[in-house]
């Protein structure tokens, strides 16, 4: 570890620390409709959007009305971004004349893009026509972003009403989280990216003349081994900058290329790397801000972004220093840090980030469920990359995606002033709030579906040869890694690939639908009947038994019911993965 | 008829979701009583 990568590291987290406050008062004016300086351009579109689509602005929805009204928003456009998918060859937009995405790869990516999850079982420059990537992906990467945000919106309104019935109005909260927030940082965004060299046009792809011929042998499904000279090399082009700007900002994550943030047409410098990272933190963070201001205590909101950053923190060492570390299995190299080597292990790194940016990358897209890599995260120490799955399973509330992250931790924040309830023998209280047996059934709800996914498909794959084991590159405890990570990054709507499993197949593509579908809308039911029960409730005056949730000790006490949690739930598969791996390499043995 | 196959099961998925969350609200006015 060298101090300048600290300082890129505390850098990078000072920018975050920053904007959450501005950012956050911002969106809590947005959301109770006071006025900002974004009025004057975006109340008259928004009017007219209403207008349009027929919605009455002041409806208010109860919770099950919100929670409908939203699923079957998300049914309609996963079906219509399957529908474009299968039909990209009959339509414009293809300069490629890339053939119909296949059914399962197409059902994969409408509920990989519809959840937010953004996984992909495909290589975007030869499988997706522009067309499709703009029409159905990166119309997904606005509208479940603020969907996401919408949610959080209503839970933090629950909290906050007193004996109301319902938490506002979804088609408005969407469109205010699209209209007020993520546009006009998006347009911002893209031309700063553009500025760094993201490409950003409709050109057909370049072909460029290889200064040296290469051999290349493959072997065919006969089993028949050919031999070919490439002299030329396709350059893939297309509009990134407008992608890349909502994917990251929106915590999608999907690649414009399959490198994804380490293309350098996708983050080309050193300085586009520090902005993705940041605008996948940013409004996560803020969205602590928002809470504070909207429910009428700011500190608790700040308690909260503490909680989220010490276990940031927390990730990131740990991460940094895995990769910093000498490989054990190549004692006789010298591998310490010079002007000339980076030092640790820069296998599967770009030379422009080196270790403490790939490490400092590979912490906040799985801390905020964005899934955007800039490093190959199957080729980390396996300390390294248990990091990555570790923030995953925690239930991505480390900052979180946005919108789903705020979500996320409340459900924690509930169990951890029931747990406190429970420790000093008084009925539980959240912000003026008794917290009853019906809210925290629905909290338990949240936190067992995400392992019930996680785990149960990981283990029907390991037991499944054909389907599951057959898809691996790897055997062993690194094998493991590879099926666990990709199940964990589907139910948790993260999309970052650990890499080494060729997952382009029926069962891979239907099963991870399923994870990535169960982990966004089974989860958010319960959230939402949390939501809509506490917006019920008569406001209780603090007593001496009250747990106050702004303190230090309530910080504490949230961090430790997320990792005991996560422990309790995942520890058992992470000893017989990543853990066992590192055990073994430093026996001798790699996988 | 993987077509059909996949826009069906997307349909079965998100009414499976809308009667989770009826379920869920069911649940409350059923405690009510209880």
């Amino acid at each position: 570890m060298t101090a300048n990568g600290w300082f890129q590291i505390f850098f990078f987290f000072a920018l975050v620390l920053l904007c959450a406050k501005p950012l956050g008062v911002y969106m809590a004016r947005v959301f109770e409709r006071e006025h900002t300086w974004a009025d004057r351009i975006f109340r008259p579109v928004e009017l007219l959007v209403y207008r349009l689509t027929g919605i009455d602005e002041t409806h208010e929805m109860a919770w099950t009305e919100y929670a409908v009204v939203m699923l079957l928003f998300s049914l309609v456009t996963m079906v219509a971004t399957y529908a474009i998918e299968r039909l990209q060859h009959i339509l414009p937009l293809n300069p490629q004349h890339l053939a119909a995405v296949t059914p399962d790869l197409a059902f994969n990516t409408a509920a990989s893009f519809t959840t937010n999850t953004n996984w992909q079982s495909y290589v975007p420059e030869t499988t997706m026509s522009y067309l499709t990537q703009m029409l159905t992906l990166a119309y997904h990467n606005f509208f479940s972003a603020a969907v996401g945000i919408a949610l959080a919106v209503a839970l933090i309104r629950g909290i906050s009403r007193r004996e109301s019935k319902t938490l506002g109005n979804f088609w408005v909260d969407a469109t205010r989280a699209s209209l007020w927030v993520l546009l006009p940082a998006c347009l911002i965004y893209a031309l700063l990216l553009v500025s760094q060299g993201v490409v950003q046009n409709f050109r057909p792809y370049d072909q460029a003349k290889l200064v040296q011929a290469q051999t290349v042998t493959t072997t065919g499904t006969d089993g028949k081994a050919t031999t070919q000279t490439i002299t030329t090399q396709s350059i893939a082009q297309g509009p990134a900058a407008s992608q890349e700007a909502i994917k990251m900002l929106g915590t999608n994550g999907g690649g414009f290329f399959n490198a994804n943030s380490a293309h350098p047409f996708e983050n080309p410098t050193p300085l586009s790397n520090l902005m993705q990272m940041f605008s996948i933190f940013v409004i996560p963070a803020a969205l602590t801000v928002t809470l504070g201001r909207m429910t009428r205590t700011p500190k608790h909101g700040w308690a909260v972004f503490a909680a989220m950053a010490a276990l940031f923190f927390a990730g990131v060492l740990v991460a940094y220093y895995a990769e910093a570390q000498p490989n054990p299995l190549l004692h006789s190299v010298n591998q310490h840090v010079a002007a000339t080597q980076a030092g640790g292990n820069m296998e599967g790194k770009e030379v422009r980030f080196g270790i403490a940016s790939s490490a400092l990358f590979a912490t906040v897209t799985t801390d905020a469920s964005c899934g955007a890599v800039n490093s190959m995260h199957d080729s980390f120490m396996p300390l390294g990359g248990l990091v990555p799955m570790v923030n995953i399973m925690l239930g991505e509330v480390i900052f979180g995606g946005v919108g789903a992250g705020l979500y996320g931790v409340l459900i924690f924040v509930v169990l951890s002033v029931f747990i406190a309830g429970l420790m000093v023998g008084r009925t539980p209280e959240y912000l003026g709030k008794k917290i009853e047996s019906y809210d925290v059934k629905m909290a338990m709800l949240y936190v067992l579906i995400f392992p019930l996914s996680i785990l149960g498909f990981s283990a029907i794959s390991l037991m499944m040869p054909n389907l599951g084991l057959s898809a691996l590159t790897n055997t062993g405890p690194h094998g493991l890694s590879e099926i666990l990570y990709a199940y964990t990054s589907a139910t948790g709507n993260n999309g970052s690939a650990f890499g080494g499993l060729s997952a382009n197949t029926h069962w891979y593509n239907l099963s991870l639908a399923a994870a990535m579908l169960i982990g966004r809308f089974l989860m958010i039911v319960p959230m939402l009947a949390i939501a809509g029960n506490l917006a019920k409730k008569k406001l209780v005056p603090p007593s001496p038994g009250t747990f106050p949730v702004h303190t230090p000790l309530f910080t504490v006490l949230l961090v430790g019911v997320i990792l005991i949690v996560g422990a309790l739930t995942f520890f058992p598969a992470l000893s017989l993965g990543p853990i066992l791996e590192h055990l073994l390499l430093h026996a001798g043995k790699s996988f | 008829m993987w077509d059909i196959g996949c826009i069906g099961a997307s349909v079965l998925f998100f009414a499976i979701a809308i009667g989770y969350a009826i379920g869920c609200d069911r649940l409350k006015t059923k405690e009510k009583q209880g």
